[in-house]
């Protein structure tokens, strides 16, 4: 009966966490950038990935900060764009050999290229927060971003209409993650 | 594999570093050297047993093979390594460029090797495309020649001739004149007076390089036989010139093509690139048994009861004069700044001489060994002796003297403020450092702590990148810097590696890859080199990062013991399967591929499609080999990604 009871209780979950209409993110009235002023100074880019226990990414964001009259877009190089996927995947071979050897689950500035630095968070399960960015002396804030993105996605896999390591499409899970990116990063 | 293991690397440095004969030799000599094949000139011949003499087999061949780690030449001090250089004195004085080659040449004749090497690999099949399927079936023969291209790379790198103020490995030791028995007395007084008549740079020794000359003679041909002793006498008594007769059978040079016991001689890894370039088929020398002995027989002892000798005896002679005045009890004493000792006297404390006499004096001592003008010492100055003694230490393998030796002269070159000097000077002590430590002959084989490299061996690199690029331009110089020392730094992981049963020692051995990547990302972000280049300067990135993987082996001893039983399989928990836990966390293989991709991007594939179609194929096969893929694709394969996009646009070359 319990059973069945927490089954229907995170049900309701999924579907009211589908249901949820899309927060919009409420935009603060501030003045707007001119192009030369946005040229001139470098806008803080992230890339954040979700690798599944088996390494295979189910979420996926690129955002740009919201601080220094930024907007929230990225502007990686197209170098950059076209190796992401490349430089994260590279950063797990470093996040092996030390995962088994401390006890800590954030590894702040784990791997860099190029002046890109990478950040993981690594929850119980194997499952990976990767941040790819070039903005630095922000660990702090994109450590607090990776723990509250844990309890969603703890929340996230307590549903039983989610199998694990399968890409996350849910437009709540993403609406809060572009909300904590806002709140934190 | 995507790389050539470093042990081939290192053997091929060491042949470049071998001392240096320079021919010169007579019309007629030539015409005999010649008959013996598509030979250019007695030089040309002489060059395709560099590698025999070296390493006793035709080296050349384990280019094209995959040796082992533990062929590595124990036996190659004063075993007769030599290379046979054209006559370098005449161009000695015309030197325009101080570079140590041309950066154009160097991509030029890379570009040329790639071509050929793509030419070898489309003649394994029969179409004119090659496909997955092949490249699976003959990946070993197609790594080889791939592999190749790197160590062509190398042997570019040192392939010049050209004589330096401040290193003397370009220096030769040994002249050779190649006469004919037939030649005139006027040409064969031209050619022994040659080296007496022309006039070096003031920085070069005429009394370092040992004259011998070889006179060909027709073994049926009593006359001319006579006239070769003839000649022989006549060096020996009026000139003082050692000789040596060769009786050649003219015959010999006639080749029975089903005969086993023929000798197939693969050219020197350094000759010109051209040469190859216009035959592919006949780069390779044929001779028969008797015309190989023929040649090797007198070379090997000319080489052996002369040359050695002749060098044994000078750093003796060297060592009595500059080295240990310079060391003893009595030197250190009495001796100043300079080797004269006539300055910081120890009993010049009391004496009324005011320290501006003392920089005056130096200033006036200085002037008589170095040259601040033309930026080079004087060929009789101590340090320019010194310099000597510790390269032909260096080319005899002995490291651990030669680095001593290179520590004796550095407090003078800063002085004197020879900035190219010093740089050579850390450079090759740093070398000498690395290869005494990775040689296990017991000579100077003093292993390298991480302290050593961060307190001694970065900041002499560093030093040196920084003053031959800023203080001197020398790019090529800097180039050879780096490269050098970043292979010695695998070689020593690989060494290490391979001499290991257990991890002790793995934390060193990724300390020395780690420092070799570090120094071949120099040379790629200084962008000194040409796209193609860097392109498989990443390829070696790539492939240390595969050397992290090595497949562990249990110890002798070791028991398999049953599993507890909370380490027994559970059938209800996820049995993840993706992560190969035998090499958990210790392999590297996703930086490879990362390496790859990008070494990809950097040599074009619309201007290599072959090579980059190779390299492709070669990620994909490590993509298999991960588990991370979703439908059986890997997000590092999808659409927007460089691998995908390097993939269209070589679809759209095919």
């Amino acid at each position: 009966m319990i059973h069945q009871l927490s089954v229907i209780r995170t049900d309701e979950l999924e579907l009211e966490l589908e249901l949820e209409p899309e927060v919009e993110p409420e935009v603060e009235p501030e003045v707007e950038p001119t192009p030369d002023h946005r040229h001139n100074k470098i806008i803080m880019s992230y890339y954040f990935a979700i690798l599944g226990s088996t390494n295979e990414p189910i979420y996926e964001l690129d955002i740009g900060t919201y601080r220094q009259n930024g907007d929230g877009s990225t502007n990686f190089p197209t170098e950059i764009n076209e190796l992401k996927q490349f430089i994260s995947n590279a950063s797990l071979d470093i996040l092996e050999n030390v995962q088994f050897k401390s006890n800590q689950i954030f590894f702040k500035n784990i791997d860099s290229f190029y002046g890109y630095s990478i950040d993981i968070f690594l929850t119980q399960g194997n499952t990976k927060f990767v941040i790819l960015t070039n903005c630095k002396n922000f660990d702090e804030n994109i450590r607090q971003f990776c723990i509250e993105i844990n309890e969603i996605y703890v929340k996230k896999i307590l549903s039983p209409f989610y199998d694990l390591n399968t890409p996350i499409r849910s437009k709540v899970f993403d609406a809060k993650v572009r909300q904590l990116a806002r709140k934190y990063l | 594999m995507c790389g050539s293991p470093s042990s081939n690397v290192q053997q091929l440095l060491l042949t470049a570093y071998a001392p240096k004969i320079s021919v010169v030799s007579s019309t007629l000599a030539d015409s005999i050297a010649t008959s013996f094949g598509k030979i250019e000139n007695i030089q040309h011949l002489f060059s395709y047993f560099e590698n025999i003499f070296a390493f006793g087999s035709n080296y050349n061949t384990e280019i094209y093979c995959t040796p082992t780690l533990n062929n590595s030449p124990t036996t190659l001090s004063g075993s007769g390594c030599v290379r046979f250089v054209n006559n370098v004195f005449i161009n000695a004085n015309n030197e325009a460029s101080p570079e140590f080659f041309d950066l154009n040449t160097f991509s030029n004749d890379l570009k040329t090797y790639v071509e050929i090497i793509d030419n070898k690999i489309k003649s394994l099949s029969n179409s004119t495309t090659i496909d997955e399927k092949l490249y699976s079936k003959d990946y070993d023969i197609i790594s080889k020649f791939q592999n190749s291209i790197y160590l062509k790379l190398i042997a570019l790198l040192n392939s010049t001739e050209k004589m330096s103020s401040f290193e003397c490995f370009n220096h030769p030791i040994m002249q050779l004149v190649v006469i004919s028995g037939n030649d005139s007395k006027e040409t064969i007084e031209k050619l022994v007076s040659n080296l007496d008549s022309t006039i070096l740079p003031q920085w070069y020794d005429k009394s370092s390089t040992l004259q011998h000359i070889i006179i060909l003679s027709d073994q049926d041909d009593s006359e001319m036989l006579q006239k070769s002793l003839k000649i022989q006498e006549d060096l020996k008594v009026k000139s003082g010139k050692r000789s040596t007769i060769v009786n050649i059978d003219m015959n010999a040079n006639q080749i029975n093509e089903s005969d086993t016991t023929n000798v197939t001689l693969l050219p020197s890894l350094f000759c010109n690139i051209k040469r190859n370039s216009q035959d592919t088929t006949t780069e390779s020398l044929l001779l028969s048994n008797k015309a190989f002995n023929l040649w090797k027989r007198p070379l090997q002892d000319i080489i052996s009861k002369d040359l050695i000798i002749f060098m044994n005896t000078k750093i003796k002679e060297w060592n009595d004069e500059v080295v240990v005045p310079r060391t003893s009890l009595t030197g250190r004493i009495f001796g100043g700044r300079k080797w004269g000792g006539n300055k910081s006297n120890f009993f010049s404390f009391g004496s009324n001489q005011s320290s501006e006499d003392n920089i005056k004096e130096t200033n006036n001592n200085s002037k008589d060994t170095y040259n601040s003008e033309g930026g080079y010492y004087y060929a009789q100055s101590p340090e320019m002796i010194l310099r000597k003694l510790a390269d032909w230490y260096f080319m005899l393998g002995d490291y651990k003297n030669a680095y001593t030796t290179y520590g004796l002269i550095k407090k003078n070159m800063i002085n004197d403020k020879a900035f190219a000097h010093l740089s050579s000077l850390q450079e090759y002590t740093v070398f000498s450092l690395l290869l005494g430590a990775s040689s296990k002959s017991g000579a100077g084989s003093q292993s390298i702590t991480p302290k050593m490299i961060s307190t001694v061996i970065s900041p002499m690199l560093d030093s040196s990148f920084y003053s031959y690029l800023s203080r001197c331009n020398l790019i090529t110089y800097t180039l050879r810097l780096t490269i050098i020392a970043a292979e010695l730094y695998f070689y020593l992981g690989q060494t290490l590696a391979s001499n290991l049963t257990d991890d002790s020692n793995r934390n060193i051995e990724e300390i020395y890859y780690s420092e070799s990547i570090s120094m071949f990302k120099k040379v790629i972000d200084s962008n000194l080199l040409d796209k193609l280049s860097n392109g498989y300067m990443m390829q070696r990135i790539a492939y240390i990062y595969s050397s992290y993987d090595r497949s562990y082996t249990n110890p002798d001893n070791y028991v398999m013991q049953d599993p507890s039983y909370y380490e027994t399989e559970n059938p209800g928990k996820i049995y993840i399967n993706s992560p190969n836990l035998r090499n958990f966390g210790q392999s590297r293989n996703r930086r490879l591929i990362l390496w790859l991709v990008l070494s990809i991007n950097e040599i074009d594939p619309m201007k290599q499609p072959l090579q980059s179609q190779l390299l492709i194929w070669r990620i994909q096969k490590q993509i298999e080999l991960d588990g991370s893929k979703v439908n059986g694709k890997s997000w590092l394969q999808r659409n927007g990604g460089l691998l995908s996009k390097i993939k269209e646009e070589l679809q759209v070359k095919i």
